[in-house]
This record gives structure tokens, C-alpha cells and sequence, in this order.
């Protein structure tokens, strides 16, 4: 099964060769963001997926890339690179102990309430099993932020379907976590 | 779940949601019939699908925490095993790098502590040490000594030699703009000659850029982060992490397309990196990284422009290949890169005055043929030798002239001797030794030595006249000494000089 993106143009082997350049470009725009923005700002993922992609369009010359192909791509990074943070988190509260005195009270409250974005990422893998398509979109509405019209114009697909897949999607999602949550 | 049954489940949950709620259950008994873990499963679907879902809020929105950002100093003022953490150095690619002290050797290093990943990962701390071993074994003065891997309290950390000064990222930031062409010259020449003893021990560096340049307040230059500094991608730089390879703006095209990557793409860096020293910007100066890779990607890096600022030729077509598109087109070894260096630092040398065309000095290429600067030299030694050769017949002769003027004659012709020799010799010497002063030198020395010649050639002329009517055959040979000497100075070094310095 073919996602919409992958349907695209010819070059996707050139898209995902740019793909680690999108990540740290993301990288880089966020780290930028959190640099200027007020703590507790409510920081909307779509403004930096769109960033890369204005960054690209800034170039006259080069066209190579439609928005959504580029969106595409920012949303894997934006996924690739909250799941490390995520990640790294983890190890740090398993782990040593001189990590532990950094991790005071109010800064681990001060991440409100826990999201476990690790156990969304492995439930996602396991519905790109299933539905790859369905997959891609929860790719970009969960980590890339993308409205469903957006999602619509990088999946190519009509914003119907778009709306379809997402109810089963989330609602599986839901379900397969909470599922995890109690049984653990 | 297989994809078949899962486009089932859609199926249904769909029919059942465009249903009236309370028509739900009944129409799904009908549907699945006594398939009860599809109904089941299309039931749990329709309840969570009015509950809110965990991916509602977009990721970041609910956990903005997530996003990069201020990492902490956690390990300042600690001890790692024999190490006390005692500063911050900066942030690199793969870590925050502190300052430390070796306490069992009394010695300062720097402590690079890994991500977590490389605890948690067995091939990939695996790999990290083969890597960190292999850096560790280089041994060159150019090259910041890895001292160890240690994995202190399931944290990675690289211990490296400590490199006081600063950046070649920071000296460019505190001096902008083009810099000095024989300083750009050193630096290359000693980043290329520590890159080629690692490629020579098979060590790629992988991410060569200013930042990983250090200075050395003693005036030397240190590339660190051998082979370690984006370590972890690689082969696997897709699946594992998405992280780029390398940095924007020095990556090679064949690291950015995933081909198979070797000691070329430090040369391609390398291209980067004299390009930005030579011109005073990056190659695409103002774009971003992502349009920098994307033009990486076509081949599309611009050259060097020689003439803006002035950029000797041969250091010109230097970049020009480093930044080749295709592996092929650089340099075969990074030792034939030193080289071409080395040429266009002899070639350079002798030019810091505006404009003017020096060629090498006498030591330039070894064994190389002759070039006209050389015979300029040469001819400037053989004046002075036969200058201080004409003093043995002069001695000869001073017995037959008038009244002790013999004496009189041949001290002025020591004096004229010594000053003519000396200003040849000098300006022989200066030639080899400061190539950068010979234009100053010879122009100062010009008028010194006409004047000498003249004065010499006067010299053989009276004293032939005088000694002519007894020993006619003495006196044609200062004569034709006389006219040798004017000849030469007239016609002969003129020649060689202009051969030599063709721009003046």
C-alpha cells in the first residue's frame, strides 16, 4: 500500500535524501522559537513546518519541491526529533544520578501533564502496518500540526477522506494507548 | 491485524457511524456476523471515537518541552570517574562538550558527553568505540589526541586533549572579511596535512567545518573531532536518527545523496572552508540550509571567483576541485592536496606587495628545471665573483703605476668591489630567504648599483691608461675587462632581471 505522498513526483528518493536537512533546519527553527517566545506560549507546530518550507520558497530559482512534499518531510522530522527528546528524557529519569539533581520539582512540573509521545510513535508504527496512508496522517497532524485541508493537499486526497481516515485513526490510537496504559 | 480485516474494520465503522447511535449495535451483530472480535473491535472504535484521543493536541502543543532547547550544565562541578568536570566548552553536534581534569594524570581535557542513545544502543556503542579507537590511534601535532572512552554511570563520554584558543569560526567572526592570502595558506596547509595523516590511517573526519579548526594561542592549528563528530549516521543516518550526516554547508553531495562516503568529503569541506577563508562568506552565503543541501545536491556550488578578493590562481583551482560534484574529479589523495597547496604557497609567497608577479624562490619544486628567477640569481653571484676576482690583477698592476697612486688605485677598488658584490649578494640573499622584500630591495639598491659599475668601469679605464704605454698587453685586458663590466651591467643583467620580474 502506497501513501498519497509517495505517490508524487518521480524524485521521492531525492525528497528523502533532503530529509535529514529538513530535520535539522526544523532543529534549528524550533531551538530559534523557543529562544523568542515567552515560557508557556503555546508553540503551534504547523508555524515551523511552514517555516521550512517558506525557507525554501524564498529561493527564485529552485523549484524543486511542492509545499506539501516539503510539509511531508518537516512533519517526519518534527516526529523523528520529538521522539528522541522524548527518548533522551526517559534515559535521563531511569538513569544516573547526576542527572537527577538537575531534574528539581519545578521543572518537572512544569511540564504538565504527561504525554506519552513514545507510546503514540510505537502505536503509529503499528497502524502503518495496517494503513499506511492512515499512518501518514497522523504523522502530520500529531507531530507536523497540519489542519485536515492541509493533510489533504500533501496526501492527496479529498478533505472527505481525509476527515474518514483521521476518525478511525485517532479513535484506534485512543484506544490502542489506553489499552497500553492499563495493562501496564 | 491484518490489512484486509483492518479495511474491514474501517468499513464497518464508518457504515455504523453514518447509523443512528442507538441503531449501532444491531447493525453491527447483523454485519459481523459471528465474528464477534470485529464487532468487538469496531465497538471499541465507535466509544473511543467520542472520547477525546490522545492525538487531539498536536504533540508539541501538549508537550512544548519536547522541542530542542536550553540544555543544562548538569555536570559542571561533578566527578566522572578519574575526570573533574570543572566547565562548559560549547555544544556540538553530538554533545554538550565540557572543559575537565584528568586527575590521575594531571592533565586538562575536554569531555564530550554523548546522547543517551549511544547507552542504549549495542551496535551503536559498539561502532563508537571502533570509531574512538581508530581516532585515538592518530597521532599529529595537527590532530587533537582522543584519550578515551568512558562510560561513566550508563553515560557515554569522549575524552579528548584539551586545545586552549579559539575556533577558526570565531577568528572569522572576530575578523570579517577576506583574509590574508599567506594566512589563509598556513592554516589550509595545516588542516590539509592533518587530514591527510588521518585519511592516511584511514580515518575520515566527516564533519570538517570552522568550528571543528581550533587555534592554538602558541599560533598552531588543531583539527579535533575526528571521525566522531557525526558519528552516528553514516549508513544508517536515515533510519536511525534523520540527523544530517554532516553540516549544512559542508557536506559533500555524495553524503547528502547517501552514496558510499571516503576521505574525499573531508576534501569537499575542506573546498568549503578555504572558499569562506579566501572570500570572507560562505558559498551560499544568505540561503538556508536546507536550499544549501538542495544545491549541494545539483552539483551547484559556486566557484571561487579569483579576482574578488585576489585569489592566486593556483589556490583558485584548488577549491575549484575540492568542491568538485563527483568524488573522482578531487584530489586522489589528500597527500596530492597538500601538495597543490604547498605549490600555491611558493607560488604566493613573494606576491603581499599589490600586484606584483614574484615567481618562486630558488627552493620552490625541488629539482625543477631552471627559471628565470634562478638565472637572475645566478647571475648575481657571478658578478660578485668576478668583481672580487678583478682585485688579483689590480694587486699585479699596482707596482707600475705613478707615485704610490697603485695603492691608492687598488683601495678604491676594494671599496668599489665590496659595494658593488655586496648590493648583488644581498639582493641575492633577500631572494631566497625574505622573496617578499626583493621588490623594496631592488629598488632601493638600483642607483647604488650603477653608481658602483661606473665607478668600477671608470676605475679599469684610468688604470689601463696608465699602465698602457709599458704593459699595452695588461691594458687591453682591463679595457676589455672594463667593457665586459658595462656590457654586463647594461645589457646582460637588465636581461636577466627582466626575465626574472617580468611585471616591472
Amino acid at each position: 500500500m502506497r501513501t498519497g505522498a509517495q505517490s508524487g513526483p518521480p524524485d521521492d528518493d531525492a525528497l528523502a535524501a533532503l530529509m535529514p536537512v529538513v530535520y535539522d533546519e526544523l532543529r534549528r527553527i524550533a531551538r530559534g522559537y523557543l529562544g523568542r517566545e515567552r515560557p508557556g506560549h503555546t508553540l503551534q507546530p504547523t508555524a515551523l513546518v511552514n517555516e521550512v518550507y517558506l525557507r525554501l520558497r524564498k529561493d527564485r530559482a529552485q523549484d524543486w519541491q511542492t509545499r506539501a512534499q516539503v510539509i511531508g518531510i518537516a512533519a517526519r522530522a518534527m516526529r523523528q526529533i520529538l521522539i528522541e527528546a522524548a527518548r533522551a528524557r526517559n534515559a535521563q529519569k531511569r538513569g544516573a544520578d547526576f542527572v537527577r539533581v538537575t531534574l528539581d520539582e519545578r521543572v518537572a512540573a512544569g511540564t504538565g501533564p504527561e504525554v506519552d509521545v513514545l507510546a503514540v510513535d510505537a502505536a503509529l508504527t503499528r497502524l502503518a502496518a495496517l494503513d499506511a496512508v492512515q499512518a501518514r496522517l497522523v504523522e502530520l497532524r500529531y507531530f507536523g500540526g497540519l489542519t485536515i485541508d492541509e493533510c489533504a493537499e500533501a496526501l492527496r486526497v479529498s478533505p472527505a477522506t481525509v476527515k474518514r481516515h483521521w476518525a478511525v485513526a485517532r479513535a484506534w490510537l485512543q484506544r490502542e494507548i489506553a489499552r497500553e496504559a492499563d495493562g501496564a | 491485524m491484518e490489512p484486509e480485516r483492518w479495511r474491514r474494520v474501517n468499513e464497518l465503522f464508518h457504515a455504523a457511524l453514518s447509523r443512528d447511535a442507538r441503531d449501532r449495535g444491531a447493525f453491527l451483530r447483523t454485519a459481523c456476523g459471528d465474528d464477534d472480535s470485529l464487532r468487538d473491535e469496531v465497538l471499541e472504535l465507535l466509544g473511543a471515537h467520542d472520547e477525546p484521543s490522545v492525538v487531539d493536541r498536536p504533540a508539541v502543543e501538549a508537550d512544548p518541552a519536547l522541542l530542542p532547547g536550553e540544555e543544562h550544565d548538569a555536570l559542571i562541578g561533578r566527578r566522572l570517574g578519574p575526570y573533574e568536570v570543572t566547565g562548559l566548552l560549547g555544544r556540538g553536534g553530538m554533545g554538550i562538550v565540557y572543559r575537565g581534569f584528568d586527575t590521575r594524570l594531571e592533565r586538562p581535557v575536554a569531555i564530550k558527553a554523548l546522547p543517551p542513545e549511544y547507552t542504549n544502543d549495542d551496535r551503536l556503542r559498539a561502532r563508537l568505540r571502533r570509531e574512538a579507537m581508530a581516532a585515538a590511534a592518530l597521532s599529529h601535532p595537527g590532530i587533537a589526541t582522543v584519550f578515551a572512552l568512558e562510560e561513566v554511570e550508563g553515560h557515554v563520554y569522549l575524552v579528548h586533549e584539551f586545545v586552549p584558543g579559539r575556533t577558526l569560526r570565531a577568528t572569522m567572526a572576530a575578523e570579517p572579511g577576506p583574509m590574508a592570502i599567506p594566512r589563509v595558506l598556513a592554516i589550509a596547509g595545516d588542516v590539509a596535512r592533518a587530514l591527510a595523516a588521518a585519511h592516511a590511517a584511514g580515518v575520515v573526519h566527516r564533519d570538517l567545518k570552522p568550528e571543528n579548526v581550533m587555534h592554538t594561542p602558541g599560533g598552531a592549528v588543531k583539527v579535533v573531532d575526528f571521525g566522531l563528530a557525526r558519528f552516528e549516521h553514516g549508513d544508517e543516518r536515515l533510519t536511525r536518527t534523520g540527523g544530517l550526516p554532516g553540516t549544512p554547508g559542508y557536506i559533500a553531495p555524495e553524503v547528502v545523496r547517501g552514496d558510499p562516503v571516503d576521505a574525499r568529503a573531508d576534501q569537499f569541506a575542506f573546498g568549503v572552508l578555504l572558499w569562506e577563508l579566501v572570500t570572507g562568506r560562505h558559498p551560499s552565503d544568505g540561503a538556508g540550509d536546507t536550499l544549501t543541501a538542495a544545491r549541494v545536491l545539483v552539483g551547484d556550488v559556486p566557484g571561487i571567483d579569483p579576482d574578488r578578493p585576489p585569489c592566486p590562481p593556483a589556490l583558485a583551482r584548488i577549491v575549484t576541485r575540492c568542491l568538485a560534484e563527483a568524488p573522482r574529479d578531487r584530489y586522489r589523495t589528500t597527500d596530492a592536496l597538500v601538495a597543490a597547496l604547498d605549490a600555491a604557497a611558493d607560488e604566493a609567497a613573494p606576491t603581499p606587495s599589490a600586484g606584483e608577479e614574484t615567481p618562486a624562490p630558488a627552493d620552490a619544486g625541488g629539482s625543477s628545471a631552471w627559471t628565470p628567477l634562478h638565472w637572475w640569481q645566478f647571475h648575481q653571484v657571478a658578478i660578485s665573483l668576478v668583481y672580487g676576482l678583478t682585485l688579483v690583477p689590480l694587486w699585479r698592476v699596482r707596482e707600475w703605476m705613478p707615485d704610490g697612486w697603485g695603492l691608492v688605485a687598488f683601495v678604491a677598488a676594494v671599496t668599489v668591489v665590496g659595494a658593488a658584490g655586496n648590493l648583488r649578494l644581498h639582493l641575492w640573499f633577500t631572494s631566497r630567504v625574505y622573496p617578499e622584500q626583493l621588490s623594496e630591495q631592488r629598488r632601493r639598491s638600483a642607483s647604488w648599483k650603477r653608481l658602483t659599475d661606473t665607478a668600477f668601469a671608470v676605475l679599469l679605464l684610468t688604470t689601463a691608461a696608465v699602465i698602457a704605454p709599458e704593459h699595452n698587453g695588461w691594458a687591453a685586458f682591463f679595457i676589455g675587462l672594463a667593457v665586459t663590466g658595462i656590457l654586463s651591467a647594461r645589457v646582460m643583467e637588465p636581461a636577466t632581471t627582466r626575465a626574472a620580474f617580468p611585471s616591472e
